[in-house]
């Protein structure tokens, strides 16, 4: 009964603790929001500062003898990234505490999101190379836990795992980048960098290649686009917030922030059109494969990033203030869309869109939502998406060089994600008159999930009625941070209506084709996913294959090495003693070793008693009986404590008479406990002559160096100091006991302890035996 | 005079060399007491030798007359054998403890017995569930 009212009291209390966790996420999200919001705040009261072109400049010294200092520049570009991470990031961090209230890792989460939020922080506003990589690196991190949210599950962790080896790679070749940049600037302040040309510079080509390395995998481009998709294993709001609007955008930034100072080049003019245009066309096509909402949000969230990288690649002011209009307006519809994503799975708890309709019906919040997110998407006026691609058109039209490949792949693009902004709106939200699924059995929405983002949508209105207000300043902010100054012939004004025009034809244009699209989707997603499976596997398979090769080739090291076979062991380290040996004696100068007076004169005594350790020697190896080879190891311990005596050493030589008998009565009482010999001492007859030659290959080498070293010239000086100090200093007449228990006394306590040590750790193996030995009987 | 220290210091590393090479943990330790001697030998020659003159301060005088032996790579012999004899003695108790739990002091046996040992402590790694309904099978 007592026990019974225990654990009920126990499982109360765990009830109660569970509550106060649950509100513990709320509250942390709820105070780390509040945060981002003031630090929103903070950065807005700069904002008429900064867009008047007068950057924002904190320093402080962090490691001053390695020249990173923690530095931070805020200019037009730093504050619109600012801008994104501060406010979209309260925004989420608002829907989070809502998101993991009952989620048992939610304070983890929390954690790491805030983390990741003063990472990026720190990344897009660091004024030093250094401090900008490790703020990179550490995005790197956070999104590796944030993705692995739910590690329990592998496919999770597998996931997480490719997005660190992916992001990972790249952030490697970007520190080597940022070096070389460094070294060939003179200086780690990215404020004084930006103001050089490097393009010039013999390094050029590396940092470019090693930067936009970095640049290409972190903003998931073409070939590296894979991990992106498989990063949505995270939860929505976090796929929201680093996948969507911020963190896949670091690559972007570097590549805005280096311009000045390696744009311009036909090699960045090359690359960037390239993989950016590859990235948008072809994302833009996976993306219809895919009866995922989440997943077909990460492929318009790379074709988004590809358009980006696409823009950057020029240096005309038209094409850039189109490019950082876009980062913009995409960060503000693809967040919302992917917290619609968040809450429609939440409710439903599917995110396919073949099961989902007439969501209307049941969710008008968030179908209100998804539809202000989706018309900018689609670039309906007159949402501030429209006013984005009408410049992307207007400057793809000018674009230098390749105006009507741009302006197709872009065509192409922004139909094709016209029609999946249409096409959510149609399926999912329209209310239909027959739905696919049951609309009842819907799970209730809290309120932090419903109506704070509205914001952002809100704002993508908002900002496409009034464009010159927030939408422009901040843009050509950023635009004017890249080209390094205004344009003589000023920027392109941020209006709803420019007049008929070519662009505006492309508009209605694309308009008209993606609605087709939306109307035949099923159709039209049905036939990519027929054409995709012809085509040849794509470069996820390549990184699985890179993946595997390199298992495999450890596992065979592995095998190679580590074997556990401590023959194989110790043959390595003999004969990597031997050749290196050999080679430190092939490479040194030729000296004479003995002469024939010095050997003559070795009296006949010393000559038996070299003559009984070399018969010991052989015993000890012949002996078929292991007292036998006892014996003969007493005796060369015994002969070799002679021959100290003879050369003037009788400490020596009682010290190795004593620790001579000390082993062989040891070893005997050891040896009684231990098996005979059998003959299987080398394995076979090959392994014997194998070891042999080993064997004596070592001793050969070993009396070669010794006999080389004695006969090089003696530096006794040291010996001088203890004869000299001996008795004067230390009042003692035996030179070897003073130089042990006092110029070395140090050396002496360490060996005491090092017996003692081994005293008891063979005192505690043979107890440990004992006790054992005791519980099985 | 080092001539001969050098030849035997060579022998004894070949004879060391050759038992550690062996299959039986016996030789092997027995491999290591010759390579510990031949390791002082290495040291006392490398000292240069006298013969018979020990590094005694007379009676009397303050410092020791010319050419005597030299102290210092005997006392590094001193510890090196009082060291030696440690891990020999620790070496001794674990060969004989691995030969009372594995029952064999083959070295090649003792290489095998420990990859078939990895797969049983998988097996102790699996839930205590499962093991329960194998055993109610």
């Amino acid at each position: 009964m007592v026990l019974f009212g225990f654990s009920r009291r126990c499982k109360h209390f765990f009830r109660t603790m569970k509550d106060i966790m649950n509100s513990a996420v709320r509250i942390f999200f709820t105070l780390v929001a509040t945060g981002s919001f003031a630090l929103f705040a903070l950065l807005l009261s700069c904002f008429a500062d900064i867009t008047a072109g007068n950057p924002v400049v904190l320093a402080y010294e962090w490691v001053p003898a390695l020249g990173v200092n923690l530095d931070f520049y805020i200019d037009g570009l730093a504050l619109l990234f600012a801008l994104l991470i501060t406010g979209i990031g309260g925004v989420i961090f608002l829907y989070s505490a809502a998101y993991f209230a009952k989620d048992k890792q939610g304070i983890r989460v929390g954690i790491y999101l805030s983390l990741f939020a003063l990472s990026m922080l720190g990344l897009v506003t660091a004024d030093n190379l250094l401090t900008l990589f490790v703020f990179w690196e550490l995005t790197t991190l956070t999104s590796f836990f944030l993705i692995g949210t739910k590690h329990e599950k592998e496919d999770a962790r597998a996931k997480a795992f490719q997005a660190l080896i992916v992001t990972g790679l790249g952030g490697l070749a970007f520190l080597a980048g940022v070096i070389l940049m460094g070294q060939a600037a003179g200086t780690y302040r990215i404020s004084d960098i930006i103001e050089m040309d490097m393009t010039g510079h013999a390094l050029y080509p590396y940092i470019f290649g090693l930067v936009a390395l970095g640049c290409m995998t972190k903003s998931a481009q073409f070939p590296f686009h894979f991990w992106l998709p498989n990063a949505m294993a995270a939860p929505s709001p976090i796929s929201a917030y680093l996948h969507s609007a911020t963190m896949v955008k670091a690559g972007i930034f570097i590549l805005a922030r280096f311009h000045p100072t390696l744009g311009g080049t036909d090699l960045w003019f090359y690359t960037l059109l390239v993989l950016g245009g590859v990235t948008a066309v072809w994302a833009s096509v996976l993306a219809l494969r895919e009866k995922d909402l989440k997943l077909m949000m990460a492929y318009t969230t790379l074709m988004a990033l590809g358009t980006i990288t696409l823009y950057l690649s020029s240096d005309s002011p038209a094409s850039i203030q189109a490019g950082m209009a876009f980062l913009l307006v995409h960060a503000l519809y693809k967040a919302t869309l992917f917290l619609v994503v968040g809450n429609i799975e939440k409710a439903t708890g599917t995110r396919d869109w073949s099961k989902l309709s007439s969501l209307g019906r049941v969710m008008p919040f968030t179908a209100v939502c998804a539809g202000l997110a989706a018309l900018s998407m689609a670039g309906i006026p007159p949402f501030l998406g429209f006013i984005g691609k009408e410049l992307i058109y207007k400057s793809a039209l000018t674009f230098p060089g390749f105006s009507w490949l741009v302006t197709a792949q872009m065509f192409v693009a922004a139909s094709l994600m016209a029609a999946i902004a249409f096409f959510v709106i149609l399926h999912v939200f329209r209310p239909a008159a027959k739905p696919v699924m049951p609309v009842k059995k819907l799970k209730q929405i809290p309120p932090l999930m419903k109506y704070p983002y509205m914001v952002l949508a809100l704002l993508g209105l908002a900002m496409g009625l009034y464009p010159a207000f927030g939408a422009e300043m901040l843009t050509n902010a950023a635009a004017f941070s890249i080209l390094g100054a205004v344009p003589a012939d000023g920027m392109t004004d941020f209006k709803l209506w420019h007049g008929v025009n070519t662009a505006l034809l492309l508009s209605i244009l694309t308009m008209v084709t993606a609605l087709f699209m939306a109307l035949r989707f099923a159709q039209l997603s049905a036939f990519v996913t027929r054409i995709l499976a012809w085509l040849p596997p794509g470069c996820e398979r390549g990184y699985n294959r890179c993946m595997s090769a390199i298992q495999a080739f450890a596992h065979l090291v592995t095998d190679i090495l580590q074997n556990g076979r401590q023959r194989f062991y110790v043959m390595t380290c003999f004969a990597t003693l031997i050749a290196l040996t050999a080679l430190a004696y092939i490479r040194t100068p030729f000296v004479p070793y003995a002469n024939m007076a010095d050997i003559v004169a070795i009296p006949w005594y010393q000559w038996m008693i070299a003559a009984v350790i070399i018969l010991g020697v052989m015993i000890t190896i012949l002996a078929h009986g292991r007292l036998l080879a006892i014996c003969a190891l007493g005796v060369i311990g015994t002969t070799v404590a002679v021959l100290f005596s003879m050369f003037g050493a009788p400490d020596v030589a009682m010290t190795q008479f004593m620790v001579e008998i000390l082993v062989v009565i040891i070893m005997s009482i050891v040896m009684l406990r231990l098996p005979h010999f059998t003959g299987k001492a080398h394995g076979s007859r090959a392994g014997r002559l194998r070891d042999a030659i080993v064997a004596c290959v070592a001793g050969v080498i070993v009396t070669i160096v010794m006999l080389r070293i004695t006969y090089t010239p003696f530096d006794r000086s040291m010996t001088d100091y203890y004869e000299q100090n001996s008795y004067v200093a230390a009042h003692g007449r035996n030179i070897v006991n003073v130089v042990l228990v006092d110029f070395r006394a140090m050396d002496t306590l360490g060996e005491i302890m090092v017996v003692a040590i081994a005293g008891l750790a063979c005192f505690a193996l043979v107890n440990l035996g004992r006790s054992k030995r005791k519980a099985h009987s | 005079m080092e001539f001969l220290l050098c030849i035997l210091a060579g022998v004894l590393v070949a004879g060391a060399t050759f038992m550690m090479l062996d299959r039986n943990m016996v030789k092997f330790l027995f491999g290591i007491i010759l390579l510990s001697n031949a390791a002082n030998l290495v040291i006392f020659a490398g000292g240069r030798v006298v013969q018979g003159r020990p590094a005694f301060i007379p009676d009397g005088a303050y410092v020791p007359p010319d050419d005597i032996a030299n102290a210092l790579p005997q006392a590094l012999i001193l510890t090196a054998i009082v060291i030696g004899f440690g891990l020999l003695s620790y070496a001794l108790v674990l060969a004989y403890r691995s030969y009372q739990e594995i029952g064999t002091v083959d070295m090649d046996e003792i290489g095998m017995k420990r990859v078939l040992g990895d797969d049983q402590d998988d097996l102790a790694h699996v839930p205590a569930e499962n093991k329960n309904q194998e055993s109610v099978k």
